[in-house]
């Protein structure tokens, strides 16, 4: 478990010295001068906890989260929740903490074994008839944070990335950082268009601004919260260059020490009415950087100033210099790869489109096949090679199917021909259809063509329809 | 100097142009005596810095520009011998002189007219110290340039990541002025393009950045403080860019207007900041002594005190234990006190305990002398050729010239003496500059930020109080100096109480508002805004445009008044003259009420002169207002024109009383004869108190006989049109 192993090594000088303590008073008692292997336990306490923001409703992307709620929306064979996860599991962590909309605990947990993996997960509902930000969520757990951890990891249910979250907590650790928050240049989706009516593109993107060497975060605006001119805080080291980037993605993953994030959703902090964690609280946290300090020194700076007073030899190093004028410090850890938040169609569609190449890279160690061993392909079918079946796929035939992406228990009937389009699990579709470019969710009891078209209801396809660039969902009046 | 340049060699040649009238000046009592690019940083003139620096960089031709006044020869002679000494076939200097160049605007505008600018070339300010690798510098603006057609300048910055070392004791009487030679950059951070350029106002203060530079680039690179050092490489497209657009004064303004007006001009600016290197300008004497602190810390290396820059030879021995560096020929004797000691470079006279004292043996000539040594830090010292320095004398962090004697107990900290200066026993100084001949009797005492001119003698036993200028002469002995020296100072008698006993010294006393006027009137606006550090950009830039406008407003002055004198010997017509006034008008860009303004009192004054005599007559006048009539009446369209004309004659009168007597003539006719005044309006402004300005007392004594006149007349007027109100109203 490297997380652990390298964090006891940091964090040990607390336990070291009381082993020391335990050790003397012992050898003081019975005399033992040349015992030096202490018998005490050791028993490592995590560091780090991890909480997954999984309660959102997806709101950009409505068309899909009506039926289903968002993390646990297929991305190619495996739900969206199962990406964050594994990143977890893979840093070594053994729980994690999940907010998800009350009434979908029991499906939430599943996942672990559904995907394979080890990781525990404790469940936390939270009711979302009320509407609630990520910072709500956060509160309704914040009993569940352990009182012996540093730094608490949040990270949202929508992330997709290749990044080694070890790093990111290695680059947290490595510079005293009160937050550290995830950012990756921001990508373009390679599929283009996104089934469906063509909308805009979301345009207003957050505004970063870090110091160009060290990546330290001066200044966060969620996404198009500013007016014409953008004021950047003072800052003491005057001399290092602001990079002040509207191309950066902020992926939703923090790393935050748990005493700040404490007071932060405390009832009588600041933030008490703040609702979004990344578009409130975080651009607060940074913003308190710069501010003189204030009388809410905890106990640490006690202890730091009793050092400064008694231990006239303590050289302090360069964090202690940055964090003598205040103590937080806001870091942005960029990380070049890939870094995806599915949380609007189109992102959707890329990352179930690239998923193909991508499941190697973004669930390394997680031996997800592409073409599920169950599935059952007709030897006469052509399913081309860069297409991923799930477990338990029917495919006929006479069917040609290229680069599509067949979630678990689908049916494609002979001389079905599909392309380019992801279908959901337990998805029909009849013979003789042609579907292209499309999302279907339901299954096509009729013969159609699809093209460029979401399909979440089936009973709006008419028999030999042809259908471009359309949303076919089930209207209010239906529900 | 015509220059000799082959054809063939044109496309690689590499021009650099040195200005040598730097926007910020030393103060009149160096640069009246030397030019200031000629005043010696540790024993050389700072021209040399820049020309040895330029050698190294590989540029083929360095322009050396400056104005035509009493230190060109001087500057001349200096680049000749620079280039002698490599006998002709180094670096080519040419110096190139010019008449009336006021700004940098103006010099870029004379060289794009004389079209000795082919390519990209190197623009900077004579006062620059720097080892930044300009070749790569060309390099990337050259290839920026291919990929970029619309670029036409890169300028360089400095941003080094550690806080620069600031000067503790500043000199005084010099403001804080290392803000105003940083600016505020916003780049896009993939190109380098220029987005924003705002001089930095203090170092506390936050950036705001217009958002709708997000458009242009969604990442930008924003330098909060960037040092520049007016270094700027530009294609050939920005010397015509200045001649096309005559209120491009400075770099800044250029910068300000090629960013603005990116879409009209279709150009763009890119910088670079470099992280390595040395740059910094000596441009005022405060930095003036911080770049001579770092050039003797070697932080220009290769450019070092002991090997001189013209001649490339070792002229002093270094210590580089201690950063002294003294002329071999240089005496450093041991007194005849037992006690004495000659104390080079100590940081401090008492020695903390715990600081290391080092004890070593200082050779000279008149034999061995002990140097004791603080470790302070700041033990900086040049002494020059044949010097002699007495035992017990203390130096920190000074530069002595050539010839100079320095007897017992002299203490000088940061003091920067030049040539032939005799300081006698127990004198003290402090951040001062001492030119050449000054003579210091014994217990002088030259206080911070002091600056005593050449051929100054004082003392013995006085304190000059910080911040003072002295001179040798007073200046209205030196009617061959440049003509501004009257106006910008006032200068008091010798004042032995100043000056001592055996002084000879003025106290040259800069009138603060007449100095920064004539600043902004000579050196353009480069400088604008110094005097109002705590103001927000916007009204920098209005102070900007102010100035702008004044230096406009003069000359436009000076072109009408001129084709009115034309108009009036060559009988021109009335039409003609209105398109000579308009196009000056139009090539100053001043304002409809301004030309007004003008054309009123240069009428005026026209008569005055057209009489050939001092004294204006009334004949005279009466005969230009007669030939002007028609261009007068051009201009005065509203009843608010006419006010502005009134105003006008107002204001001539508080520049020249002479034209009083003539007052109520000149507003009679023009309220009777041509009818270009009325009545009513002479009354309205009348009875408001004309402009306010302290001539209307007298304007009024002189007009009231023909105001009264008025008054009944319009009285009359009133009650006809009364009546002729009330038969309407009857009607």
């Amino acid at each position: 478990m490297p997380a652990q192993s390298s964090l006891s090594e940091e964090c040990g000088g607390e336990n070291a010295a009381l082993l020391l303590l335990k050790f003397l008073k012992i050898r003081q008692e019975h005399k033992m001068c040349n015992c030096y292997i202490a018998s005490v336990e050791i028993k490592m306490r995590p560091e780090v906890q991890a909480v997954v923001l999984a309660a959102g409703p997806g709101m950009r992307m409505t068309a899909l989260t009506a039926t289903s709620p968002k993390c646990l929306l297929p991305l190619a064979t495996l739900p969206m929740l199962a990406f964050p996860l594994h990143l977890l599991q893979q840093a070594g962590l053994e729980e994690a903490t999940v907010v998800v909309a009350a009434g979908e605990e029991v499906r939430v947990s599943k996942v672990v074994e559904q995907c394979g993996l080890t990781i525990n997960v404790d469940s936390a509902p939270v009711n979302t008839s009320t509407d609630p930000g990520t910072a709500d969520s956060l509160r309704h757990i914040l009993h569940k944070i352990k009182r012996n951890v540093d730094d608490v990891v949040i990270v949202s249910s929508d992330l997709v990335t290749d990044v080694k979250l070890q790093d990111v907590l290695d680059f947290h650790r490595a510079h005293g950082s009160t937050l550290t928050a995830l950012t990756a240049p921001l990508t373009p989706p390679q599929h283009q268009p996104a089934p469906g009516p063509k909308t805009k593109p979301f345009t207003s993107s957050d505004v970063m601004v870090t110091e160009s060497e060290s990546g330290r975060l001066v200044l966060v605006v969620a996404g198009g919260d500013y007016d014409h001119t953008l004021t950047l805080p003072s800052v003491r080291s005057s001399k290092a260059p602001l990079l002040v980037s509207t191309s950066l993605l902020d992926a939703h993953l923090y790393i935050v020490k748990r005493s700040i994030l404490e007071q932060c959703l405390a009832k009588e902090s600041a933030c008490q009415d703040m609702g979004s964690f990344k578009a409130e609280i975080l651009p607060y946290i940074v913003s308190r950087q710069f501010q003189p300090q204030n009388k809410e020194a905890g106990p640490d700076e006690d202890f730091e100033s009793l050092v400064s007073q008694y231990n006239t030899s303590v050289v302090m190093s360069r964090h202690h210099t940055s964090a003598s004028f205040s103590s937080i410090t806001c870091y942005a850890y960029k990380h070049q790869g890939l870094c995806v938040r599915v949380n609007t169609i189109p992102t959707y569609w890329d990352i179930n489109r690239r998923m193909y190449s991508l499941i190697d890279k973004v669930l390394p160690g997680l031996s997800e096949p592409r073409r599920h061993p169950s599935a059952q392909i007709h030897e006469k079918a052509q399913v081309s090679e860069d297409s991923v079946v799930g477990a338990g796929t029917l495919v006929s035939e006479k069917t040609n199917i290229t680069s599509c992406v067949l979630a678990s228990h689908c049916r494609v009937d002979p001389m079905a021909r599909l392309s380019n389009s992801v279908l959901a699990h337990h998805t029909a579709i009849t013979s003789g259809c042609v579907v292209e470019n499309s999302l279907v969710r339901a299954s096509l009891n009729h013969k159609c063509v699809l093209k460029n078209c979401i399909v979440t209801d089936s009973s709006r396809i008419q028999e030999g329809k042809t259908y471009m660039n359309e949303i076919l969902e089930a209207t209010p009046e239906f529900v | 100097m015509a220059p000799k340049v082959e054809v063939h060699e044109e496309s690689s040649i590499l021009q650099a142009v040195i200005l040598t009238e730097c926007d910020i000046d030393y103060g009149t009592a160096i640069t009246h005596y030397n030019p200031k690019v000629l005043v010696p940083l540790a024993n050389t003139p700072l021209l040399d810095y820049t020309l040895a620096w330029l050698e190294r960089c590989g540029v083929d031709e360095v322009i050396v520009y400056c104005r035509t006044n009493t230190h060109t020869d001087k500057i001349k002679q200096h680049c000749k011998r620079f280039t002698s000494r490599r006998e002709d076939c180094g670096i080519k200097v040419m110096v190139v002189v010019s008449e009336d160049c006021l700004n940098l605007g103006d010099a870029m505008r004379d060289l794009y007219s004389k079209s000795l600018l082919k390519d990209d070339f190197i623009l900077l300010q004579g006062d620059l110290v720097a080892t930044l690798d300009l070749q790569d510098i060309v390099a990337k603006h050259k290839e920026n340039r291919l990929s970029d057609k619309s670029m036409i300048m890169t300028c360089v910055y400095v941003n080094k990541p550690t806080e620069t070392t600031t000067t503790t004791a500043a000199m005084e009487g010099e403001e804080e002025r290392g803000k105003e030679v940083t600016a505020t950059l916003v780049t896009a951070a993939d190109t380098g393009k220029l987005l924003l350029h705002r001089r930095t106002r203090s170092k506390s203060s936050k950036i705001s950045i217009p958002t709708e530079l997000f458009q242009a680039s969604s990442d930008l690179l924003t330098y909060p403080a960037a040092y520049d050092p007016s270094l700027a490489i530009c294609s050939e497209v920005v010397p015509s860019l200045f001649s096309d657009n005559f209120d491009y004064g400075s770099r800044d303004s250029l910068l300000r207007g090629v960013i603005e007006q990116e879409e009209l001009l279709g150009y763009s600016i890119r910088c670079q900041v470099v992280q390595d290197g040395y740059a910094c300008r000596a441009s005022t004497l405060q930095q003036y002594q911080r770049v001579s602190g770092e050039v003797m810390r070697r932080e220009a290396y290769p450019m070092v005190c002991e090997s001189s820059l013209t001649s490339h030879r070792i002229r002093y021995t270094y210590d580089p234990f201690t950063t002294t560096y003294w002329e071999p020929s240089a005496k450093f004797t041991k007194g005849n006190g037992g006690t004495s000691e000659v104390v080079v470079g100590a940081g401090t006279e008492v020695v903390d305990a715990g600081t290391v004292i080092i004890t070593c043996n200082f050779r000279g000539n008149g034999g061995a002398s002990e140097v004791r040594l603080g470790n302070g830090g700041t033990s900086e010292v040049v002494v020059g050729a044949g010097t002699e320095v007495d035992a017990g004398v203390l130096l920190t962090a000074s530069v002595v010239g050539d010839h100079c004697t320095l007897s017992d107990g002299v203490r000088a900290n940061a003091a920067f003496i030049m040539n032939n200066v005799h300081i006698k026993s127990g004198c003290k100084l402090d951040h001062c500059y001492i030119g050449d001949d000054v003579v210091l009797e014994e217990g002088v005492v030259v206080s911070s930020g002091c600056v005593v001119g050449p051929g100054v003698r004082l003392g013995p036993h006085v304190t000059i109080p910080p911040g003072t200028q002295l001179v040798s002469r007073p200046p209205s002995s030196t009617p061959d100096h440049h003509d501004d020296f009257d106006e910008t100072t006032r200068v008091k008698e010798a004042d032995p109480s100043i000056c001592g006993v055996k002084g000879k010294a003025f106290i040259l006393l800069p009138e603060e508002t007449n100095q920064d006027d004539d600043d902004d009137d000579e050196e353009s606006s480069d400088d604008d805004g110094r005097s109002s550090g705590q103001d927000d950009g916007d009204s920098e830039d209005a102070l900007m445009m102010m100035s702008d406008d004044e230096h406009s407003e003069n000359e436009f002055r000076r072109e009408v008044q001129e084709s009115l004198m034309n108009g009036m010997s060559k009988k021109s017509a009335a039409e003609n003259m209105v398109l000579e006034i308009n196009a000056s008008r139009h090539a100053y860009n001043v304002s409809m009420e301004d030309v007004l303004t003008t054309v009123t009192q240069g009428i005026l004054r026209a008569g005055q002169k057209q009489d050939g005599g001092t004294e204006p007559t009334w004949p005279g006048i009466n005969t230009a207002l007669k030939c002007f009539v028609d261009v007068l009446r051009n201009y005065v369209r509203k009843g608010r024109d006419q006010l502005l004309v009134l105003n006008a004659i107002e204001k001539l009168m508080v520049d020249s009383p002479e034209f009083l007597p003539a007052t109520q003539k000149i507003l009679f006719n023009l309220n009777q004869t041509f009818e270009i005044l009325e009545g009513e309006v002479i009354l309205h402004w009348y009875k408001k108190g004309g402009a306010g300005t302290t001539a209307f007392t007298t304007i009024k004594t002189s007009i009231a006989q023909f105001i009264e006149w008025l008054e009944k007349d319009s009285e009359d007027e009133e009650d006809s049109e009364d009546e002729e109100d009330s038969d309407e109203e009857c009607s």
